[in-house]
C-alpha cells in the first residue's frame, strides 16, 4: 500500500517524457544528417548537450531552493534542494561519460584536461561533496542550513563550467551562442540538426521535471519516516 | 570518406538512455521501500505491534 497516490499530472508527465525522448531519439537517428568528419558518433552530441543542460538546471533549482531554505527555514526547501542536486549529478555524470565516448574517435583520447572537461568534473565533485556533507550531519535543521549555504557557494561552479569554453582556450566545441569565428565552430548546425537538437533539449527538460517531481516526493517520504521514527523513539524512552 | 564511428554512437546512447532508466528504477525502488517503512511505522504508532518488534 502506498501512502499517497501518484498524482495524475505526474503520470501524464512520465508518459510525456517517454514520448518526447522517443521522438527526439527518432529525430536524431533518422532525421538529423550525418556529420561528415565525425560520422555517426556526432549524433550523441544531441543527447549529451541536452543532458548537460538539464543537469545544470538541477543545480540551478537546488540553488533557488537553498536561498528559499535560508530565508524561510522550512525543511521542505531542503528536500527540494537535495532533489535538484541528485538529478543534476546523475544527468551531469551521463553528460561527462557520453562526452568521453564522443571524444575517443574525435580527439583520439577518452579524456583530456581541457578547461570545459576539467570544470565539469570539478562541478560534479563539488556536488558530490554536498551529498557527503549532508550524510555527515544528523540534526535536520543544521544539515538543511549548512547544505543550503554550500549549495549557494557551490553554484559558482555552474556558470564557470558553462562559460569555460568562451573564456578559456579550449578544444571543446561551443554549442550555444557561438558568435566568434574560431576553430570551435566544429558544429555549424543546419535546420534539420537544429530540429533534432531542440527536440532533445525539450525532451530532457520534460524528463528533468518528471524526475524532479518523483525525487521531491521521495524526499518528503524520507522526511516523514525520520519524523515518525523520532516520535516513536521519544515515546519509547 | 566518412569514418565508421557507429560503435561509439551506440555506446553513447546506451550510457545516456541506460543511465536515465537505471536512475528511474532506483527512484522507484527507494519510493516503494519508503512506502513500506511508513506503513510499518504507522502500524507501530497504532499499537498493533509492541514497540521494537
Amino acid at each position: 500500500m502506498k501512502p499517497e497516490k501518484t498524482p495524475r499530472a505526474l503520470i501524464f508527465l512520465d508518459f510525456l517524457a517517454l514520448l518526447a525522448l522517443a521522438t527526439a531519439f527518432a529525430l536524431v537517428i533518422f532525421y538529423a544528417p550525418f556529420e561528415l568528419t565525425m560520422g555517426s558518433v556526432q549524433k550523441v552530441f544531441y543527447f549529451h548537450v541536452a543532458a548537460g543542460l538539464a543537469g545544470m538546471l538541477g543545480f540551478f533549482v537546488a540553488t533557488i531552493a537553498a536561498v528559499a531554505c535560508l530565508k524561510t527555514g522550512s525543511l521542505k526547501w531542503d528536500v527540494a534542494g537535495l532533489a535538484g542536486v541528485e538529478i543534476g549529478m546523475v544527468l551531469m555524470a551521463l553528460c561527462i561519460v557520453s562526452g568521453s565516448i564522443w571524444a575517443r574517435p574525435v580527439w583520439n583520447t577518452w579524456w583530456t584536461w581541457d578547461p570545459r572537461l576539467t570544470t565539469a568534473l570539478i562541478m560534479e565533485l563539488i556536488y558530490a561533496a554536498y551529498l557527503l556533507l549532508r550524510s555527515g550531519l544528523d540534526d535536520a535543521r543544521r544539515r538543511a542550513k549548512l547544505a543550503a549555504v554550500y549549495a549557494v557557494v557551490g553554484f559558482i561552479s555552474v556558470p564557470l563550467t558553462f562559460f569555460s569554453i568562451r573564456v578559456f582556450r579550449t578544444i571543446h566545441p561551443v554549442m550555444i551562442g557561438s558568435a566568434d569565428s574560431s576553430a570551435n565552430e566544429l558544429f555549424a548546425m543546419n535546420p534539420s540538426m537544429q530540429t533534432a537538437f531542440f527536440s532533445s533539449l525539450a525532451a530532457f527538460s520534460i524528463l528533468f521535471i518528471a524526475l524532479y517531481w518523483h525525487r521531491y516526493r521521495l524526499g518528503n517520504l524520507q522526511a516523514e519516516i525520520n519524523e515518525r521514527r523520532a516520535a516513536l523513539q521519544e515515546e519509547g524512552e | 570518406m566518412m569514418p565508421d564511428t557507429s560503435v561509439y554512437m551506440v555506446a553513447g546512447f546506451l550510457v545516456i538512455i541506460g543511465g536515465v532508466a537505471i536512475y528511474a528504477l532506483w527512484l522507484l525502488t527507494r519510493f516503494n521501500d519508503c512506502a513500506k517503512r511508513i506503513n510499518t511505522l504507522k502500524e507501530l504508532e497504532k499499537g498493533k505491534r509492541p514497540y521494537g518488534e
